[in-house]
């Protein structure tokens, strides 16, 4: 079986700032924590409050922030495959079959690679689709795609940025059971931008709720329950109402 | 299959219609002979030239002279427009002089082009060259420009390779607008060829069409409008269909 890598990432006190002509934007704030070895965050926090500013910072394409991001005691600068990443879009090149998008710029030789394209493809549900090209498949089949690209790539952390947004209510629902299955099983760390709380308290080990104008963190709540967790259960709920009201502070005036 | 006849008797019902009101506008003496002869004569005009090897000759001249035009312009336009979409500084010395081009009409080159290079072969592959380049170059280098920042952003978290980069990413989203560039510069390379043999030369189906007019022969000159229009349609299906086959992976 093959190895997977989890590694730690630290976030010390992290500011952004987006400068235009006229004028400054403090994106983030001097945001801090830890995202320990295998774990699952979600980070929530009203619209427009920087979380996926955050989480670009620390895939690397947002550049020059104050603080440090380390991956494994090592400051980003820049993007690698060290960190994967999925888009809320599945963003697979259409002119490419799914197991093409999947290899794509793999170096590994073919027998190796066609080996873990199955075996990757067998994880995210997908046998027998490697031929398909995406707009043959449905919009969860595509995002699983998309997560299997990130993860045969043995990245150290995953890095989702709402993940599950684009798709409709029922896929979402089993989505969520899929990416909870995937986590258990690789144990990569993982970090999801969600505005979706139940998604979070079912996915996450901790949840980091921001603040906006300028992004801080608010609150960080841990979630002690066992997996695979069951939405109906009284602590489940008990977990989703503190975080909603916590979600509500940090909105403060503005509407949700 | 149903489909398909629907589809079809769509298409062709007004030209027919047309052809049928001309026929019998024609047979009720409405229309001066000279002027618009009968669909009918024309047929038989057609069916002389085919006869007499007169089309055959003509024909094959024109379309060898499309063929190298587009291989030159094909080969030259692409070239300079992939140089000029993988480097600025490239696209800022080429890009002028292809405005320039484009700028004046292909008939204004044409007393030029012959005055240099003669009423011969050269002369027009030279000018269909030129009318097919300008397209070609136009949409390679858009296509490439066009290409979707997030691909862009996909490709550095990839830590795509330069070559992968070009080949796997930049190259297969630019194909379809390039392909686009093709099939408009053919058409237009079959226009100039037919207005490049009018304005000078002594062969093909332009020199042809003058020649029927000199001779009054005005069903021979409908007959070979209809040959070119048939011809032109029929290339850009090939085309279209050549372009369905290439970018499967655009349909659903």
């Amino acid at each position: 079986m093959a190895e997977y890598a989890s590694g730690i990432l630290e976030i010390k006190n992290v500011s952004k700032v987006f400068r235009t002509k006229e004028k400054e934007v403090k994106a983030i704030d001097g945001v801090s924590f830890t995202v320990n070895r295998g774990e699952f965050i979600s980070i929530i926090g009203p619209s427009g409050c920087g979380k996926t500013t955050l989480l670009r910072l620390i895939m690397g394409i947002e550049k020059d922030y104050e603080g440090d991001i380390l991956l494994n005691g090592k400051r980003i600068e820049k993007p690698g495959i060290d960190r994967g990443v999925v888009f809320q879009d599945h963003r697979l090149l259409p002119w490419l079959t799914i197991e093409q998008n999947l290899a794509l710029g793999l170096k590994t030789n073919k027998k190796q690679l066609n080996m873990e394209i199955e075996n990757m493809l067998k994880k995210v549900d997908l046998t027998g689709f490697g031929k398909s090209y995406p707009r043959q498949v449905s919009g969860g089949m595509s995002q699983r795609a998309s997560i299997a690209r990130a993860l045969i790539r043995k990245p150290e952390i995953l890095l989702l940025d709402e993940p599950l947004g684009a798709l409709d209510a029922l896929t979402r629902f089993n989505m969520q059971g899929e990416l909870e299955k995937i986590w258990l099983y690789n144990k990569t760390t993982m970090i999801m931008v969600t505005h979706d709380i139940e998604e979070a308290v079912y996915l996450s080990d901790r949840i980091v709720v921001l603040d906006s104008r300028p992004c801080k963190v608010s609150r960080i709540f841990k979630i002690n329950l066992p997996h695979p967790r069951d939405r109906r259960s009284k602590e489940f709920e008990e977990y989703r109402t503190n975080v909603v009201a916590a979600f509500r502070d940090s909105v403060g005036d503005y509407v949700i | 299959m149903k489909k398909l006849i629907i589809k079809y008797f769509n298409m062709l019902i007004v030209p027919v219609i047309l052809v049928i009101i001309w026929q019998c506008l024609s047979n009720a003496g409405l229309i001066y002979d000279v002027i618009l002869p009968s669909p009918i004569k024309c047929w038989y005009a057609f069916v002389e030239i085919v006869k007499n090897g007169s089309l055959k000759v003509d024909l094959l001249v024109s379309l060898k002279r499309v063929l190298f035009g587009c291989l030159w312009g094909v080969g030259i336009g692409f070239t300079l427009g992939l140089l000029s979409g993988f480097s600025r500084v490239v696209e800022r010395i080429v890009d002028p002089i292809i405005n320039i081009l484009r700028q004046i009409a292909i008939y204004a080159w044409i007393p030029l082009i012959i005055l240099w290079f003669g009423i011969g072969d050269t002369s027009k592959v030279i000018i269909i060259a030129k009318a097919v380049l300008v397209p070609v170059y136009i949409n390679t280098l858009g296509g490439i420009r066009d290409i979707n920042t997030q691909y862009i952003e996909l490709s550095k978290v990839l830590e795509l390779d330069k070559w992968t980069f070009l080949s796997k990413i930049v190259f297969p989203s630019a194909a379809p607008v390039i392909f686009s560039g093709l099939r408009l510069s053919v058409s237009a390379a079959w226009t100039s060829v037919v207005a490049a043999e009018m304005l000078g030369g002594l062969t093909g189906l332009g020199y042809a069409l003058l020649n029927a007019k000199d001779y009054l022969k005005s069903d021979r000159l409908i007959a070979l409008m209809a040959v070119i229009a048939v011809i032109g349609i029929l290339f850009d299906n090939i085309l279209l269909l050549l372009q369905k086959q290439i970018f499967k992976w655009k349909e659903a």
